[in-house]
């Protein structure tokens, strides 16, 4: 199982020194959309690539963004990743767009849109692609449980599962149910990779500011995950407030812990 | 006007301050106003007001940011004062693309200049003002341009290439 972090910039200097027990990288895909060659060229040298999108708004109804598509393919040619990944989410609509990431209702029609979305970028791409979870402030309801959901979607688009642990874990508080139990209704096959960083809180919510320390119930909840699926990647998704260099190290640490499982 | 779907609604709710106190004052209602197909009419209405406003305020936040990041010493002139401004101003108002970021902000800094022009980064303004435009060339002058907290006056050159993008020369006059 391979350990490592988010690329981002501000962390260039820390990741060009190759930090013992870093395996890879996830690359930001619209972090690299102006250019920027070298770079990925440079890191994929040192390090196994994931390249990750945060706009090809998978949930918008109607065909992808042309544009979009063909930037994000670009850097995935760059930078040859194992696979890709974006999020079970909406960026846009198709009369604007929303700049973040917001959830989508667990229907049988969406399910079709994404999937259908999923598979045309990864023909495109010509690489495996990973669907992620995202944290929700509001609970959408459909004909599926989310968990069905997941499952049926990742069947019919032929992916994998990109689990976010922190986001699994705001979700479980925010809305009341028990994450565990979630975890083992989710098909361990298609778990491949997990993100987690600490959760933060905003008066009653827990929100995810990927700017905290890794807490200890996300690390025994990572540990339940990779107890249950054959997980290949794990990453750490740091944004923003990034910290010195002993801090991420113990970051990096508790991955180990998570990868231990116990 | 066609009926729309649940992700078109949801997105119109997420930009819109007026429809989602609109919506939580009476969620029938906008649900028949905005013309949502039958089958996406029960899952808008399960929708719970608290929660949207929660997710407007995120998105919110992420265009505050960019913001920022273009807007430094406005930011800075702002303190606390810029977070609330902003969301008066962006709660209602969502930006167009293409240029989404930079017209988000010229329309902010607009809003900020007809309140109290000394809020607003005059080489900032400059900047947003020439990015917005289709000329090749501009000269602004300021007789107290602002640089790292000393007031000199300022001269910004900005020039666009064949390839339309832009570039900016600037200097300060010592008296």
């Amino acid at each position: 199982m391979n350990i490592g972090l988010g690329y981002r910039r501000e962390l260039d200097a820390w990741i060009g020194s190759q930090p013992p027990d870093m395996d890879c990288l996830e690359l930001t895909a619209e972090h690299f959309f102006p250019g920027d060659g070298e770079t990925l060229a440079r890191l994929a040298k040192k390090f196994q690539l994931y390249v990750h999108g945060l706009g090809l708004s998978l949930g918008t109804p109607g065909p992808l963004d042309p544009q979009r598509l063909d930037q994000f393919a670009r850097v995935v040619r760059l930078a040859n990743p194992e696979w890709i990944s974006d999020h079970i989410a909406f960026t846009r609509t198709v009369e604007a767009d929303l700049g973040h990431l917001n959830p989508v209702p667990p229907t049988r029609a969406m399910l079709r849109v994404i999937a259908d979305h999923a598979r045309e970028v990864s023909e495109r791409c010509q690489k495996p692609i990973l669907l992620e979870n995202i944290t929700s402030h509001l609970q959408l309801t459909g004909d599926l449980s989310e968990t069905d959901f997941l499952n049926q979607l990742c069947e019919r688009a032929d992916c994998g599962l990109l689990l976010d642990v922190t986001n699994l874990f705001i979700n479980s508080r925010n809305h009341g149910y028990d994450a565990p139990q979630w975890l083992h209704a989710i098909e361990p096959g298609r778990i491949t990779q997990l993100h987690i960083v600490g959760y933060s809180r905003a008066g009653e919510r827990y929100t995810d500011s990927h700017s905290q320390p890794i807490q200890e119930e996300l690390i025994e909840l990572a540990q339940a995950v990779v107890r249950h699926a054959p997980v290949k990647a794990i990453t750490l998704e740091w944004d923003e407030d990034f910290p010195a260099t002993p801090v991420l190290e113990l970051e990096i640490a508790k991955l180990k812990r998570i990868r231990a499982g116990n | 006007m066609p009926e729309i779907d649940f992700i078109t609604a949801l997105g119109r709710l997420l930009r819109d301050g007026n429809l989602r106190d609109a919506y939580a004052a009476q969620p029938d209602t906008v649900a028949f106003r905005l013309d949502l197909r039958p089958d996406d009419r029960p899952a808008f209405r399960q929708l719970v007001p608290e929660d949207v406003e929660f997710q407007a305020r995120i998105l919110l936040r992420k265009r505050f940011d960019l913001l920022r990041r273009l807007l430094p010493d406005t930011d800075r002139r702002l303190g606390e004062k810029a977070w609330p401004l902003f969301q008066g101003y962006a709660r209602v108002n969502w930006p167009a693309e293409p240029r989404a970021t930079l017209r988000d902000a010229f329309q902010f800094c607009q809003l900020l200049r007809q309140q109290q022009p000394s809020l607003v980064s005059q080489s900032e303004w400059n900047r947003l003002r020439f990015a917005l435009s289709e000329k090749n060339l501009a000269i602004y002058g300021q007789l107290r341009g602002e640089v790292d907290g000393i007031v000199r006056p300022r001269v910004q050159i900005f020039y666009r290439g064949r390839s339309r993008r832009w570039g900016e020369f600037s200097f300060s006059l010592r008296l």
